[in-house]
């Protein structure tokens, strides 16, 4: 390939799945459609491997590329930096492992006849995200983002039933309100300095900046950009439609809903406050201590809420919550260190987040249980798929070596270099609750009762067949690894963020 | 040597043969199953032998980043603590070939039994802190299930309460351990306290004390400290006879081991010594002493009884690590050894009233010295060398207590230590000795007619009488032990 070639992978990426999403309707059968989405989707991760080991090696570290001639303001362009890159390997291997993990429930839970267009929404979802994830203008950023809410509604409404076309409605409007939002920011921004493209924007604001002109609009764009941010990605106190969404919908939608689709619009907020405003900007702006707030409050709320849920997926939605407010914890310390845990833990999440999800989803269907209480002496009948879920629990309370404790160890950093460590007794606490709501459904799938025994031979296993099954062991088993070696991990992440 | 896989081998074999005997291997028959545990903790001790034979290797088995590693190292402090856990993993397996029957569910019980074991000396090999930390929440996952293993309401509210008093006092170690990272840039244990912290500036020097007593605090829970103390009693009397000798006599020496760690291996004696801090942990390791004496004088229930003697003997050792000189350190890891003989036994022998009897309160068992001699007179010798009536060996550990209580600086509080110290022998007195003495002695009016042998029968007897022969013996000849302690404790002062 000559040596030019990796310049192009962003748009391809994004390109190729769109084209999928639009000729799938047009294949045959379904299994066709789900061979082809797989095939699409491989190919981007593919793509986006290489173009990590191109940028590796590259000193620029990034580069910008542009859609079309017709010049600033008005193309689209996108930037790929390493960060970029391992968000889009991450959240295409994440995507395709939930697709193929939740396939027995979605199979069920679908109609046969509209099977197509939930691969379709499938494509389109993760062409947004990538589209998020490489954006470098905020036209682009914004029709993505309406891609991404539509997409993102429909998987949740896919499986028809009462609950999920409720649910799907209250997102829907929330979502709405919030693009509403994002696009009053946008316009106020484009109306005062005249760009669309994040670099010009930077430029543009750096001089208001320094000559103190419309400091209120930027304050208040930024607080609608923000705002937006909020309810798409389910910070408290905008959240309440996260754990409707989950309750109802199919494992592989919730995986994804969890996992990814709410990263793509924090990996935008970041973009925001690091390329369009820069850190300095914002800082004499004084939102940092709201993202921070906000984020420590959803780690409690969260936490406590999950605590008294009852239902398997209801908890780990609100285990979401939480966990999205480590993100915005991170972000919020407005350093460096603070950062790069929070991008870390976008990775920690969507791999740990995806695999609970798909969890619950197997009980689901192949037990039919969806109380907690109903969970006794799963450990036995469902031995692989508890072990997994008690896997994703410890990763999630933070024991070592999994990811989930090199996430913590991250934020502990983070927190111990700012000059709030006080914060370093919320995240104990907060690690102290999470085990509080999973150890008690381990416990209770282990050692449930007085027949409940190791050498019970005779307990009929209700578990499915290893196919199924391997989705989520190779997410189960990238928590332990990518734990014990999160170091290179981090690095590249680490890498890429002093590009953004 | 430098990296030595060997080392990890007494830390694998046992929790891989745990693993396949839940899942993997068919050991319904008791006999095979008792053949099967048996080779593995004998078999286990010799390789453990092995390795400590081979000097003072180290394995590195993950390096996660600059100041994370899991890596393996054998020390003294090593040697003493997985030999001491080895030998009483032999006694409490043998006598739970005898004792589980009673109980039922064996399969499970084993199962953890060898995967703690591993565990428990992993903990021992462990080079720094991260490595410690991992095991240490190791440790309270496989014991919960030995708490909880009758599975009544009572022992499910008990397994509950010690995850939640460990998960909270190992959350205070990590919040330990992030200030220890931050400030001394290593977890790694060295003797004498990490470079990082020799030279620190002032405002430094009283957030890390602070750290250090959150770190004590969290080690101290497991160890049965107060604060974190209200687990131990009732936990310890709810899990089956040999689980609690082992939980009373390992388990809370494994807290002890991370004080240890803490104090001598990452900050250094020097750092905490004099400061408000050491005052601070002296006075509430001694109000544990006394504490725990004086409810285990009230307490009827035998086996709470003991438990409750457990918080405040091994606060006697905590009382010899924060004293920080070198007769009070090596009284302090004389005493981790000697109780763990000691409890083990009286657990041990109250677990044999029950299996026997099924009398679990001390004015139950009146004249059981009739027919249980041999128990019962494991019990009593256990007991006065509990006591510290010279020459047992809990004698020979307060007496070095109390040696580095009297050179202790501050000459009230370190005189203040050794009067209770000796309250607290009065106390043990008067909550063993009636139970010997009822035993043995029961009145006129007990009816000495229906006295019949209840000895149980040589799997339980035989360790029983080994630890009580090692107790006593120990009391006697001292000074192996006395000097291979010494070593330890004159290289790190």
């Amino acid at each position: 390939m000559p040596i030019d070639f990796q310049l192009n992978v962003p748009f391809l990426c994004i390109f190729i799945l769109m084209v999928t999403a639009i000729v799938l309707p047009l294949l045959k059968s379904n299994n066709m459609m789900r061979a082809t989405t797989f095939v699409t989707m491989s190919v981007v991760a593919i793509f986006s491997l290489v173009l990590i080991l191109y940028l590796k090696d590259n000193e620029a570290g990034y580069f910008t590329y542009q859609l079309g001639k017709a010049g600033a303001p008005w193309t689209n362009e996108l930037r790929a930096g390493m960060f970029e890159a391992v968000m889009a390997l991450v959240f295409s291997v994440v995507m395709m492992l939930s697709i193929a993990g939740g396939y027995k429930s979605y199979k069920d839970d679908i109609k046969e006849d509209k099977q197509y267009a939930y691969y379709v929404l499938m494509n389109m979802l993760t062409a947004s995200l990538l589209a998020l994830v490489y954006t470098n203008d905020l036209f682009t950023a914004y029709v993505f983002i309406e891609i991404n809410t539509v997409a993102a509604c429909g998987i949740v409404v896919a499986k028809e039933t009462g609950e999920t076309v409720w649910a799907t409605i209250k997102y829907f409007i929330m979502s709405a309100l919030g693009s509403g939002l994002l696009l009053f920011g946008i316009s106020i921004l484009y109306t005062i300095t005249g760009h669309l493209l994040m670099d010009g924007l930077n430029s543009s604001i750096q001089q208001l900046v320094s000559t103190g002109t419309y400091m209120f609009p930027l304050i208040v764009a930024f607080a609608f950009i923000m705002i937006s941010v909020c309810v798409k990605s389910a910070l408290f106190p905008f959240h309440s439609w996260l754990p409707d969404a989950h309750g109802s919908a199919t494992a592989t939608s919730s995986a994804i809903l969890s996992g990814l689709v709410l990263k793509g619009y924090i990996i935008l907020l970041i973009k925001v406050i690091y390329r369009i405003y820069g850190i300095e900007t914002i800082a004499t702006l004084n939102v940092l201590p709201v993202i921070l707030i906000l984020g420590l409050a959803a780690m409690m709320y969260g936490s406590i809420m999950a605590v008294m849920q009852k239902e398997i997926k209801q908890m780990i939605a609100y285990s979401s919550v939480a966990q999205v407010g480590y993100i915005f914890m991170g972000i919020g310390l407005g350093t460096k260190l603070g950062l790069d845990a929070a991008v870390f833990h976008i990775v920690t999440h969507a791999i740990t987040k995806a695999m609970l999800f798909l969890n619950a989803g197997t009980i689901i269907k192949q037990a039919h249980v969806k109380k907690l209480k109903n969970l006794g002496n799963f450990g036995y009948t469902m031995p692989i798929t508890m072990a997994l879920f008690t896997l994703g629990a410890l990763s999630m309370i933070g024991i070592p070596p999994s990811i989930g404790f090199s996430s913590k160890w991250n934020f502990a950093e983070a927190i111990m270099t700012s000059d709030k460590v006080w914060i370093i007794l919320l995240l104990a606490i907060s690690s102290l609750l999470n085990a509080l709501y999973y150890l008690p459904v381990v416990i209770r799938a282990y050692f449930n009762g007085k027949d409940a025994a190791v050498q019970s031979v005779s307990i009929e296993r209700k578990e499915g067949v290893l196919a199924e099954l391997l989705p989520m062991i190779l997410l189960g088993i990238s928590i332990v690894c990518f734990g014990l070696y999160s170091d290179v991990i981090f690095n590249f992440i680490s890498v890429g963020l002093t590009h953004l | 040597m430098e990296n030595n896989l060997l080392v990890v081998l007494p830390i694998l074999l046992p929790i891989v043969a745990g693993v396949l005997a839940a899942g993997f291997l068919k050991l319904e028959d008791r006999t095979i199953r008792q053949i099967y545990v048996a080779f593995t903790v004998i078999f286990n001790v010799l390789l453990l032998f092995f390795v400590l034979r081979m000097g003072n290797s180290s394995f590195e088995v993950i390096k996660i980043n600059d100041i994370l590693s899991i890596s393996l190292k054998v020390d003294d402090m090593s040697r003493l603590f997985t030999v001491l856990a080895s030998f009483l993993w032999i006694c409490a397996t043998f006598y739970s070939f005898e004792y589980m029957k009673h109980e039922g569910r064996e399969k499970q019980f084993f199962v953890f039994l060898l995967i703690t074991l591993g565990i428990t000396i992993a903990l021992g090999f462990s080079a720094n802190l991260f490595t410690f930390y991992l095991f240490y929440e190791a440790m309270t996952l496989t014991t919960y299930p030995l708490v909880i293993h009758s599975m009544s309401k009572e022992a499910k509210a008990a397994g509950i309460k010690y995850l939640i008093y460990s998960f909270i006092g190992a959350a205070l170690v990590l919040i330990g351990i992030f200030f220890v990272a931050t400030y001394g840039h290593s977890l790694v244990f060295v003797e004498g306290g990490i470079t990082g912290f020799k030279g620190i500036a002032a405002e430094n020097k009283n957030v890390l004390l602070v750290a250090y007593v959150l770190m004590f605090i969290g080690f101290g829970g497991k160890a049965g400290m107060f604060p974190l103390h209200a687990w131990l009693p009732i936990a310890h009397p709810v899990a089956p006879a040999p689980a609690s000798g082992l939980l009373s006599g390992i388990i809370t020496k494994a807290g002890v081991l991370g004080i240890i760690r803490t104090t001598y291996f990452i900050f250094g004696a020097d750092f905490i010594f004099g400061t408000a801090a050491h005052t601070v942990l002296l006075i509430v390791v001694l109000f544990t002493i006394f504490m725990g004496s004086m409810l285990a004088f009230k307490e009827k229930h035998l086996k709470r009884r003991l438990a409750y003697s457990s918080v405040s003997q091994v606060s006697y050792v905590l009382f010899g690590l924060i004293l920080l000189n070198r007769d009070a350190f090596t009284g302090a890891l004389l005493h981790m050894v000697i109780h763990a003989l000691i409890k083990n036994i009286l657990f041990l022998s109250v677990g044999a009233i029950i299996y026997k009897t099924d009398k679990t309160y001390s004015d139950e068992i009146k004249g059981i010295g009739k027919s249980m001699p041999v128990t019962m007179w494991c019990f009593t010798l256990a007991s006065l060398a509990l006591i510290g009536i010279p020459p047992a060996s809990g004698f020979v550990s307060k007496w070095y207590l109390a040696m580095g209580g009297l050179n202790f600086p501050n000459y009230a509080l370190g005189f203040f230590g050794v009067v209770i110290l000796l309250v607290s022998a009065l106390l043990t007195a008067g909550y063993l000795v009636p139970v010997f003495a009822n035993a043995f002695f029961p009145g006129a009016d007990f009816d000495y007619r229906s006295v019949k042998k209840l000895d149980p029968n040589a799997f339980m007897l035989v360790p029983l009488v080994v630890l009580t022969a090692l107790a006593v013996g120990l009391g006697v000849f001292p000074n192996q032990l006395i000097s291979f302690i010494m070593n330890i404790t004159t290289s790190i002062q």
